[in-house]
């Protein structure tokens, strides 16, 4: 990534020679790609802070299923609320799904053909990127320090405090 | 915000045009690590490496154990090749990596991991050392008969089922676990944020405490708590070995945190003429091959001594067997007690009894298991009950429609015979006899030949049976009591079948802190201290009982114009203490040095007590300080001061031997009489030193001791 990003780590971070402006992490869309977006932000972070500061930093969108519809082009999602409803309302407007195989799980990014992946997560018409910003330096640096730092009494303290925010457990 | 996607800051990378369908939205770096993380966390922590109280799996053992119930690698039947049953898991349940699903298979069926295994394997399944289990193409296995009792009643709707993950088919959320098998396995688990360690238990004590509660199922909380440490003794570890002490026990217990400190078995025996320490049992989770790697690295560093050869005799017919050869001069006690403190001969079980509960970790004392257990065993028997009477009710439904259309017979026969149509011979059937639907399309799937009377009679007597049945389950549903006698019963059951002994033994009231005494060997030895300042002690052995015509021994060889002032005979497990003119006293605890062990007393002259004159002080502070004395400085002192720093070098390479610098901490130790000497040089140190020596007390004091509080023994001279 040092290599690629050409700007160097650390004291000797030059933004001046990143060679892309467009720095774009994409995981698998379950919670161990979530902890790895976690990771390597953390590594951005800490080394690489002009990366986030001047906004080159983006975050791939893949999605977690497949409605696979008989009677209608298939959709995808990006979370198990979103599977939901968007079952719900797609029978409600007579869509169908086969019975078998009809909900097709994106466990991992390697689940999915060059084409499908192309389509859903990286064709610049139709992906969904976020841009990750700082909008409070001082308060993303005690979250990582929480979250990724030596303490694990805070970290658990922040678990517990905000176990109820968790959109969706991954089994 | 679509289009504004370059970076901020860029000078001359110019736009970049992606079109309508492109969307950029923003995200707050903090707020995108904490949902993240916590997300991951979350899922982690519920959904990965804690167990669930009730049936005391993670979900990928739970799902290795129904994806082997459900493919049927089921204990009566033949092994199937591990690769299958990993397959299976990972295809129908588990969307994780394989090579983490066939280790918790491994762990399942290695007997030293798990105190009662639930897979029963066939092949090399890797041993408690650095071995591996063979690749899953290789090993075969199925169902161990005890992990039949973890499924059981699982097709009777006893538990809920979800979809699995991807919606094809389902999985059980949770097994009925028909024994207390949290306590009873134990488990191991890192979250985020905070792990689980529960120890392993001897599934007769833990059903024992189980069925106690049962019984009493009023008990408040502390005499439940009482009961059960009545009961179960402590935990029971799959590798056997010895608990020391109860008190870590009882912490873990109680609280749910607590040190249990592990020893393990050692025997002495004579092999080949040599006195060996042999290992038989570990303490749990110990690996026998790091164990043995580090004991010689130890005695290569010079920090085990008396250890001549390590050999791993362990072997499928053996079992355990460490095979540590011991020197000939060794004392085999005090090389195990050092054994014992260096290395995981003995070891901490850091019980963390951590659970999910209702979905949420909580940190349980041991009654919150024996009730969380229970609790579900209860709801497993009410709605197996539940489902056995619904089931019983449609049987006799059918039945009642039977009997009817038996007591009409003719009238059926005719009109099913008149009848154009199945469906007409239905709806006439219904009619005649005033039964459902259901009861006359069973009727119609009547074998002929049960119109023989003798069936006739089957079908009242099943009837008959169903009814009383019903009755019963009713009377189950309508009666905790029951539901506990059934759990109980069938509890007891299990453990009359898979019970055993306990294998690892609790010694009471030893909690394995050692002294120093407990890791030197007892000598007897006489000490010699001169006028002049030195010291020496000589094992008592060398003066020897002489005969007639014998020479006597020469018990210290003096300089000139020195005298013995005294000589007295003590142990090395004794101190010396040394009493100045100044009211203060010092003491040797380690009687081994200063002195020397091998030299024979003809020659010897002792060690200086002070190894340099006039220098202010000495390096260790274990030498008594004030024997000090401002010899003149001749070759023979230097001599000796090079000896005896040769001699700490090589027996205590781990302290400091500057001779100018004090350990750090010490300093304050060494006292006005050292600050004195170094301003006047020329005054002496008192040199009337009165050497006793005494058992060693309760309480210890470094250094310079206040003679109010402790007692003392006159020596023994």
């Amino acid at each position: 990534m040092i290599t690629a990003f050409g700007a160097g780590i650390g004291e000797d971070f030059d933004p001046d020679k990143v060679r892309y402006h467009k720095i774009v992490l994409m995981a698998d869309a379950d919670v161990d790609g979530q902890h790895i977006t976690t990771l390597l932000l953390t590594l951005l972070f800490r080394y690489m802070r002009p990366l986030i500061d001047l906004g080159y930093v983006y975050l791939a969108q893949p999605p977690l299923y497949r409605l696979k519809w008989t009677n209608a082009d298939h959709e995808y999602v990006y979370s198990d609320r979103e599977r939901d409803a968007l079952m719900e309302a797609g029978i409600a407007a007579g869509k169908r799904i086969p019975k078998d195989n009809g909900v097709q799980r994106y466990k991992g990014l390697g689940e999915m053909n060059h084409q499908e992946l192309w389509d859903t997560t990286m064709n610049p018409e139709s992906r969904t990127l976020l841009q990750v910003t700082l909008d409070d330096a001082a308060m993303a640096d005690s979250v990582f320090s929480t979250l990724m730092g030596e303490d694990v009494e805070s970290r658990r303290t922040f678990i517990q405090q905000n176990a109820k925010d968790v959109r969706f457990l991954d089994i | 915000m679509a289009d504004d996607t370059t970076g901020a800051g860029s000078g001359d990378a110019g736009p970049l045009d992606y079109g309508p369908g492109g969307r950029v939205s923003q995200v707050d770096l903090q707020l995108e690590m904490q949902r993240s993380y916590l997300d991951y966390a979350m899922s982690v922590i519920v959904g990965r490496a804690l167990p669930d109280v009730r049936d005391g799996l993670k979900p990928v053992h739970r799902r290795v154990i129904y994806a082997m119930f459900d493919g049927g690698y089921r204990p009566d039947k033949a092994y199937s090749k591990c690769s299958r049953v990993v397959g299976d898991v990972m295809g129908q349940f588990h969307p994780h990596g394989d090579s983490a699903i066939y280790d918790a298979l491994v762990r399942l069926v290695q007997p030293w991991s798990m105190r009662y295994p639930l897979a029963a394997g066939q092949g090399n399944f890797g041993s408690p050392g650095n071995d591996g289990a063979a690749a899953p193409r290789y090993t075969e296995t199925k169902m161990a008969p005890l992990a039949m009792e973890m499924v059981r009643d699982i097709e009777e709707d006893t538990v809920d089922f979800q979809d699995n993950y991807d919606g094809r088919t389902r999985e059980p959320s949770i097994l009925p676990a028909r024994f207390p098998n949290l306590l009873v396995n134990g488990s191991v688990g890192i979250a985020v944020g905070m792990a689980t360690n529960i120890p392993p238990h001897n599934l007769r004590e833990v059903a024992s405490a189980a069925l106690w509660h049962l019984e009493n199922p009023d008990a408040d909380r502390e005499s439940l708590l009482e009961a059960i440490m009545q009961r179960v003794k402590g935990p029971d570890f799959p590798t056997g070995a010895q608990i020391l002490g109860v008190k870590g026990i009882h912490d873990a217990y109680r609280t749910g945190r607590g040190s249990i400190t592990m020893r393990a078995v050692v025997t002495v025996e004579e092999i080949q003429g040599r006195t060996c320490l042999v290992i038989t049992e570990l303490p749990y989770q110990v690996n026998p091959d790091n164990l043995a790697i580090k004991i010689a690295d130890l005695v290569k560093e010079g920090k085990l001594g008396g250890i001549a050869d390590i050999r791993d005799e362990s072997s499928g017919r053996t079992g355990q067997r460490l095979v540590i050869v011991l020197k000939r001069d060794a004392v085999a006690k005090v090389v195990l007690n050092n054994l014992y403190k260096h290395t995981q001969l003995q070891d901490n079980f850091g019980a963390n009894m951590l659970a999910i509960v209702d979905g949420v970790p909580r940190t349980l004392p041991i009654d919150g298991f024996i009730t969380y257990w229970v609790t579900h065993q209860i709801e497993v028997i009410v709605r197996r009950t539940a489902f056995r009477l619904a089931k019983a009710e449609a049987d006799a439904h059918i039945l009642r429609g039977y009997l009817k259309a038996l007591d009409a017979l003719d009238e059926v026969i005719a009109l099913i015979r008149r009848s154009q149509t199945t469906e007409e011979a239905r709806d006439g059937l219904m009619q005649l006899l005033d039964v459902d639907e259901l009861q006359a399309t069973a009727i119609l799937n009547l074998q002929l030949r049960r119109l023989a009377a003798l069936e006739r009679q089957k079908i009242q007597d099943q009837a008959e049976e169903l009814e009383r049945l019903i009755a019963d389950y009713q009377a189950i549903l309508a009666s905790p009591e029951r539901q506990r006698t059934i759990v109980s019963d069938e509890l007891t059951e299990i453990v009359d079948r898979y019970g055993d002994d306990r294998r690892t033994e609790i010694t009471f009231g030893f909690d394995g802190d050692m002294s120093v005494e407990d890791l030197i060997p007892e000598e007897e030895m006489v000490v010699t201290v001169t006028r002049g300042g030195y010291i020496k002690r000589t094992r008592s052995d060398n003066y020897r009982s002489q005969h007639r015509g014998g020479k006597g021994v020469k018990g210290a060889q003096l300089r000139a114009d020195d005298v013995v002032e005294h000589f007295f005979v003590t142990t090395t497990h004794h101190w010396l203490l040394f009493f100045t003119t100044t009211g203060r006293v010092y003491r040797i605890e380690d009687v081994r040095d200063p002195g020397s062990r091998t030299r024979r007393q003809g020659s010897a002259r002792g060690q200086p007590a002070r190894p340099a004159a006039g220098r202010g002080d000495c390096a260790d502070p274990r030498y008594p300080r004030l024997f000090r004395r401002a010899a003149p400085r001749t070759r023979d002192t230097s001599r000796a001061r090079q000896e005896d720093r040769a001699h700490r070098v090589r027996h205590e390479p781990h302290r400091r031997h500057h001779r100018d610098q004090p350990p750090r901490g010490r300093q304050s130790r060494l006292g006005d009489a050292r600050r004195r000497l170094r301003r006047h040089p020329s005054r002496l140190p008192p040199r009337h030193v009165v050497a006793l020596h005494r058992r060693r007390f309760g309480s210890a004091a470094d250094g310079a001791l206040d003679l109010g509080c402790d007692r003392y023994e006159v020596p023994r001279e």
